[in-house]
């Protein structure tokens, strides 16, 4: 079975890269690239859907063995059905599927992110605290700059502070992250040439 | 309850169906088939199975079966011939008052005695039952039964092995006859003959039966009580000392041990304190320093024996006792067979002799002071003086240094090392002791084939040859100082040790010895006889250019007809000295970089790594609780009191103006495909800085889809939000939903629009829009939407509006003209803003307490950070100085 | 073509480099977080807690999936260390496809421990299908489950902060690794050991996964160094009027 499941992720995986670079040799390359990835997109679809059922097992089962903090599995499931049954019945353009994004989904999410901005604060004020190195006072220094730099003060600008702010975004932290992006492109390369020729199979176990 | 198992292990009861007890697991059914009973233990006596393999022998080569059919008939003429001349030899040898005691042991305990016992003792064998189970043994080596008929007609059902050479192959009572009556007589004289050969005169007879004992064998008792009578003028105050005989000890030992008490000298033995069998030892020393006959130390040869649970230095102490060394018999007893006692009693009476306890250590030596006194140690020495060691020990132990018991020849303790003491008693070995080691023996004349094979081996060294021998030291000093070939006879199993009878043979330059014939063929089997050369000249001179010059002829054993193979060779010593190595590690300085680098490696291993980042930080509840508290009072009055303190920012970035410009230059009513592909947490930041843009537009014809699942959602608020808010009207809106599959489905979807989404049948490229507006708040997704769509959206416009956080990742894209605008944020929405000709937005509405909370973080993170750096460095201090 | 001229070099490179790796050991630096990682693997057996991997939100059929397919190359080695434990580790994703290859790793890790009775399917799961849907869901987790450390592997944004919070909260270990630049930055600040850039790639190679991880780590160098040249001769070009 693992040698079946396999041969099949990597025939697939060679077919789509071949229909990349090859199509214009073997025109018959980008037909079968076409029909892979409609294929992976209705598989991704249904693993949506899986995934969805998975989530309502978890707690489900949470439920059943009343596990602490089962009360909040029981609602999860309660509002994901619901919402699941309204949002096909009633479709996303209904007027009660709007309440419930602008009543609940969006309100939620606001909230995490304002949790998240008192998060990265009390993070950013205990660096120092936890790890006094150079990096830390860097990181800390630029944070300061590029908030400053992305205001307007209420009296008077600073000349320059914008400019300086922007050179800072776009060319430090940007060649920054572009090196570190770099990288992680070589890794996710080698990753998934791992993958591809069977080195690394993730799919159907070992 | 049949039906219940009883585990033969542990004793408890298993059902009938359970292959393993379910206590001890241990199997309780045997095993299947070919192996049904293979794991069944090998109980004691239990016979080996037979195993025919006669059907071999056709396949034998011809020169073989020739060969084992010669010996096959001369081993039965053998045979033949040495019955008719024991039958000749001891028919009218027999004495009327021995055998009669005999008799009537024959006759009484013939179920008890075995019938290898019988033999010797003279009891008249057991009619032999057919195919005994023992002959089976022999087969399992030597092949078919009826290859080896012979042997099975002589050998004895349950024979020892070790007695297998005292069995003798014709009736026995004969031989015991003779035995007797010549130790009758010696005792009678009380002198030793010299005139006969010490192998002949064999058992010292008893002459009355001494007192009844069920486990004492008439024979023997009458030996003990004849040996008692003869010290009993002697010995007659002695006799308190034994009178409680352990209770271990056998009825028939404790008679002997109280018949030689009774010849003790010294009546302060602490018989309390010793072990019977040691009490036994005094009573024979005793016995013999009181000029008993030396018959009597034979008959208490027994229980001088140590027994199997008696240490070893004691039991070869006894041994010495028995068999001092400086009573060597004829060198001729060497040579036949018995110089293993030659070689190695000595020494183990020697090694022995250092775990002695001081008092105990003279003992032995006495015993062997006329042995070897070149090379024997000070106290073997024959000249020590008695009197000096027997000051020290107690005056029953002093009766050691008799001059009788050391005569007592020691070779025949190896010949009976297996055989029980008691047996031993029974042995002709009394015998010796009537033959003074100083007076040679002379070599008999004849022969005697009605012997035993033990007493055919003493009997075969008397060659004409020995006397010539006899001058030399018995005991050398190399043999006496050998100390492994007293382990190698202890541990030698018995058929070697009748092997091994040949070896001095062999060692001298002495001829075959002229009774070689006299060991029976069956000791030999006939396989092995089948194999030996059958032209023993051939075999000579071919062994004559070997490279040993030793050209002894082996006579016996498995190697007859051979010359020359065992050879004992003097020049086998080393002749030069031994090269010295030096123990010291010859290893370079490479090797030695390596093995330090080994080592190394090795203790890094085993070091353990500090992880110094692995300290904990605990958690602050107050000052979550104050961010929070900051934050969210600052926000929410700027919030609720709609302040406009901050100005909104001017200047218009590059790709803000690029932005700007592709709005304006949609035409009206143009079809526009905009891409929602952000998460409802910033749906407030991505509204405001979209809102703008799309307030810029006229009357386009708008086609939305999204990449992430709740993107179709957020673009009905959006669509019923800032678009239902702005003064445009005349919105075409198509919201296509989820397009799933990520890239690949952007990539899919870019090849052909229509074919992915039915609604929009009739386009089949991006490049059918006007325009491609993608909404997003990750540079993944943005990067996704540009590099698929590159090949196929043509020279269509493209747009994207991002959040804050995505915008550097973006610009290059901007910058390398991959897109044609970018508006980031709140900040690029304010920009846009201003530039809509003043329509009014939400981004105004946020600016204050963006701008507000923005300062505070920077204050909150600056003095914030500067206090936790110095917390931080008190703490490090602090720990610094707890760990000096 | 260049893209597949560096596709078939690096295959190149990784067949040849897998077969020398397997005969000469491998010289890793050493990287605090990996370490940490090693020690709290066996600190979980023997306190009777659980670890909660964490594979992120990254879909396998974007540029993402690299990450996660490492994530799942480290949940399959940890599955198959604490797969006996009291308290086996559990795995969330954000990503459908990913929460189901999840399962499955966990599963082979279970198989190959030789324990694939105690595997529970539950202990892969789908905590949410958004970023911040996933962290609430991953943030649970943590929190309930008698958890001693979280291991972060894969694609995360800024909503990293967010389980970094709950493991400050429950002072439990926290080890983070991103692909994405917002989620490396968040988890700098909020972590005591964060691995930035691609170090989240040698996690196999640290956790001896197998040769291929340690030769896809060469690879990478390789590569790299490849990357440095090309840009600084590109930047000499440019300077020179060249290009």
């Amino acid at each position: 079975m693992r040698v079946f499941t396999a041969v099949i992720a990597i025939a697939a995986g060679i077919l789509i890269l071949g229909g990349y670079f090859l199509q214009n040799i073997f025109p018959a390359l980008a037909d079968v690239q076409t029909l892979l990835l409609n294929w992976a997109i209705i598989m991704a679809g249904a693993a949506t859907l899986v995934g969805i059922f998975n989530l309502i097992s978890v707690h489900t089962d949470k439920v059943r063995r009343r596990e602490q903090g089962s009360i909040y599995s029981a609602l999860l499931v309660i509002c994901l059905v619901a919402a699941l049954l309204f949002g096909m019945i009633l479709r996303p353009d209904h007027s009660a599927m709007k309440v419930v994004m602008s009543g609940i989904i969006i309100p939620v999410e606001a909230a995490l992110m304002g949790i998240l901005t008192i998060s990265l604060l009390y993070a950013a004020i205990r660096l120092l605290r936890r790890r006094a190195d150079v990096m830390s006072f860097i990181f800390l220094i630029t944070a300061v700059l590029i908030i400053f730099s992305s205001v307007t003060l209420p009296f008077a600008n600073i000349p320059g502070l914008n400019t300086f702010g922007r050179w800072m975004t776009q060319i430090l932290a940007l060649g920054g992250a572009r090196g570190i992006l770099i990288g992680v492109a070589l890794g996710t390369l080698t990753t998934g040439l791992r993958v591809l020729f069977g080195a690394d199979r993730p799919y159907g176990g070992n | 309850m049949s039906d219940v198992i009883k585990c033969p292990v542990c004793g408890e009861s298993n059902l009938p169906d359970q292959e393993f007890c379910r206590y001890c697991q241990s199997r309780l059914q045997p095993l299947t088939g070919t192996l049904k009973g293979a794991d069944a233990a090998i109980k004691p006596g239990q016979v080996p199975t037979k195993k025919n393999t006669a059907e071999l022998e056709p396949i034998l080569p011809q020169w073989l079966r020739d060969a084992r059919d010669s010996a096959r008939k001369s081993a039965e003429n053998d045979a033949a011939q040495a019955g008719r001349q024991s039958q000749e030899s001891f028919s009218a040898s027999s004495t009327p008052d021995l055998l009669a005691g005999l008799q009537s042991q024959a006759g009484n305990e013939e179920e008890e005695t075995p019938d290898w016992l019988a033999n010797i003792t003279g009891a008249a064998p057991k009619p032999k039952k057919p195919q005994a189970d023992s002959p089976e043994v022999r087969w399992v080596e030597l092949g078919g039964a009826k290859d080896f008929a012979q042997e099975e007609s002589d050998a004895e059902p349950f024979t020892p092995s070790w007695l297998e050479g005292l069995a003798p192959t014709e009736p026995q009572s004969d031989e015991l006859t003779d035995w007797f009556q010549q130790t009758d007589n010696s005792q009678k004289s009380g002198q030793p003959e010299p005139q006969k050969p010490p192998f002949d005169t064999s058992f010292s007879a008893p002459v009355e039966p001494a007192a009844e004992s069920g486990d004492t064998p008439d024979w023997l008792k009458k030996m003990a009580a004849e040996s008692a009578q003869s010290n009993e003028a002697l010995f007659d105050d002695s006799s308190k000392t034994f009178d409680a005989p352990s209770t271990d000890t056998p009825d028939w030992l404790r008679q002997m041990a109280a018949e030689a008490g009774e010849q003790t000298n010294d009546p302060n033995v602490p018989a309390s304190d010793a072990s019977d069998w040691f009490q036994q030892i005094a009573a024979d020393d005793g016995s013999k320093n009181n000029n008993a006959p030396v018959i009597s130390a034979g008959t208490f040869d027994a229980p001088s024996t140590p027994s199997s649970d008696a240490p070893d230095w004691l039991r070869s102490m006894g041994d010495f006792q028995d068999h001092p060394q400086g009573a060597v018999p004829a060198p001729g007893a060497e040579a036949a067979g018995f110089s293993e006692a030659g070689f190695g009693e000595p020494e183990a009476a020697a090694s022995s002799a250092e775990n002695l306890p001081e008092w105990m250590k003279d003992f032995p030596s006495i015993d062997n002071e006329q042995s070897a006194p070149g090379a024997s140690p000070s106290w073997l020495k024959g000249d020590a003086p008695a009197s000096s060691a027997g000051a020290e020990l107690p005056s029953w132990l002093s009766g050691t240094q008799a001059p009788e018991q050391q005569q007592a020849p020691a070779q025949d303790e190896a010949a009976f090392g297996d055989i029980p003491g008691w047996l031993k008693a029974a042995a002709p070995q009394s015998s010796v002791y009537e033959t003074p080691s100083a007076e040679p023996t002379p070599a008999p004349a004849t022969l005697s084939f009605d012997s035993p094979d033990w007493l055919n081996a003493f009997k075969s060294i008397d060659t004409p040859d020995a006397p010539d021998e006899v001058s030399p030291p018995a005991f050398t000093p190399d043999s006496q100082t050998s100390e492994n070939m007293d382990a190698l006879f202890a541990d030698m199993p018995d058929w070697l040790s009748n092997a091994t009878d040949t070896s001095p043979s062999t060692s001298s330059t002495l001829p075959p010895a002229a009774n070689a014939e006299e060991i029976t063929p069956g000791e030999l089997p006939s396989w092995v006889q089948a194999m030996r050369p059958v032209d023993t000249g051939s075999s000579a001179r071919s062994s004559s250019t070997s490279l040993s010059s030793d050209q002894t002829l082996e006579s016996r054993g498995a190697l007859a007809g051979l010359q020359g193979v065992l050879p004992s060779v003097p020049g086998f010593a080393p002749t030069s000295k031994p090269k010295a190595y030096s123990i010291r590690l010859q290893a370079s300085e490479e090797q030695q970089a390596h093995a330090a680098l080994l080592e190394q490696i090795l203790a890094a291993e085993t070091e353990p790594v500090p992880i110094a980042s692995f300290s904990a930080l605990t958690t602050s509840r107050g000052l979550r609780w104050f961010l929070v508290a900051a934050v969210f009072a600052v926000l929410m009055a700027v919030l609720f009191m709609g302040t406009q303190i901050f100005p909104m920012p001017v200047g218009v970035p590059p790709e803000i103006n690029g932005a700007l410009q592709v709005s304006q230059s949609i035409p009206e009513g143009a079809s526009v495909l905009v891409a929602f592909d952000y998460e409802p947490a910033r749906a407030g930041e991505m509204e405001a800085a979209a809102a703008p843009l799309f307030n810029l537009l006229r009357q386009p014809n708008l086609t939305f889809i999204s990449t992430n699942e709740i993107g179709s959602i957020l673009a009905e608020r959006f669509i019923s939000g800032p678009l239902a808010d702005s003064d445009k009207s005349g919105f075409q809106v198509l919201n296509l939903g989820y397009l799933p599959g990520g890239q690949m489905g952007i990539r899919a979807f870019a090849q052909n629009p229509g074919l992915t989404s039915p609604q929009l049948a009739g386009i089949t490229s991006l490049s059918q829009f006007m325009a491609l507006i993608i909404i997003t708040d990750s540079p993944d997704s943005a990067r996704m939407w540009i590099e698929q769509t590159s090949f196929t959206r043509g020279a269509i416009p493209m747009v994207v509006i991002s959040s804050a956080q995505a915008a550097p990742m973006i610009q290059p894209y901007y910058d390398s003209q991959q897109i044609s605008g970018l508006v980031s944020g709140l900040y690029g929405g304010a920009v846009f803003e201003q530039s809509n000709g003043g329509i009014p937005g939400i981004t105004r509405t946020y600016w204050d307490a963006y701008s507000l909370g923005m300062l505070l973080a920077m204050v909150l993170i600056t003095g914030g950070g500067l206090w936790n750096l110095v917390l931080g460095l008190r703490n490090r201090t602090s720990m610094a100085g707890g760990t000096k | 073509m260049i893209e597949l001229i560096i596709i078939a070099l690096s295959l190149f490179l990784l067949f040849i480099i897998t077969l020398w790796k397997r005969r000469s050991p491998a010289n890793l630096r050493e990287i605090s977080a990996f370490t940490r990682l090693y020690r709290t693997l066996g600190l979980s057996m023997e306190d009777g807690t659980r670890l909660h991997i964490s594979l992120g939100r990254g879909s396998l059929l974007d540029a993402h999936g690299g990450s996660a397919l490492a994530g799942l190359a480290m949940l399959r080695h940890i599955a198959e260390r604490t797969s006996v434990s009291d308290q086996p580790s559990v795995a969330s994703a954000g990503d459908p496809a990913l929460g189901l290859l999840a399962q499955d790793t966990l599963q082979a890790g279970y198989q190959a421990a030789g324990v694939e009775e105690l595997y529970v399917p539950t202990a892969g799961r789908v905590t949410g299908l958004s970023p911040f849907g996933f962290a609430a869901g991953a943030m649970h987790i943590a929190q309930n489950e008698n958890v001693s450390a979280n291991i972060m592997v894969g694609h995360f944004g800024s909503e990293a902060a967010l389980l970094a919070e709950a493991s400050d909260r429950e002072s439990v270990i926290m080890i983070g690794a991103s692909d994405d630049l917002i989620g490396q930055a968040v988890l700098f600040a909020n972590t005591q050991d964060a691995l930035i850039g691609e170090e989240l790639f040698a996690a196999g190679a640290y956790l001896g996964a197998g040769v291929s991880h340690i030769a896809s780590l060469t690879v990478q160098d390789i590569l790299r160094w490849l990357v440095i040249l090309t840009l600084l001769g590109g930047a000499v070009a440019k300077f020179f009027g060249q290009i």
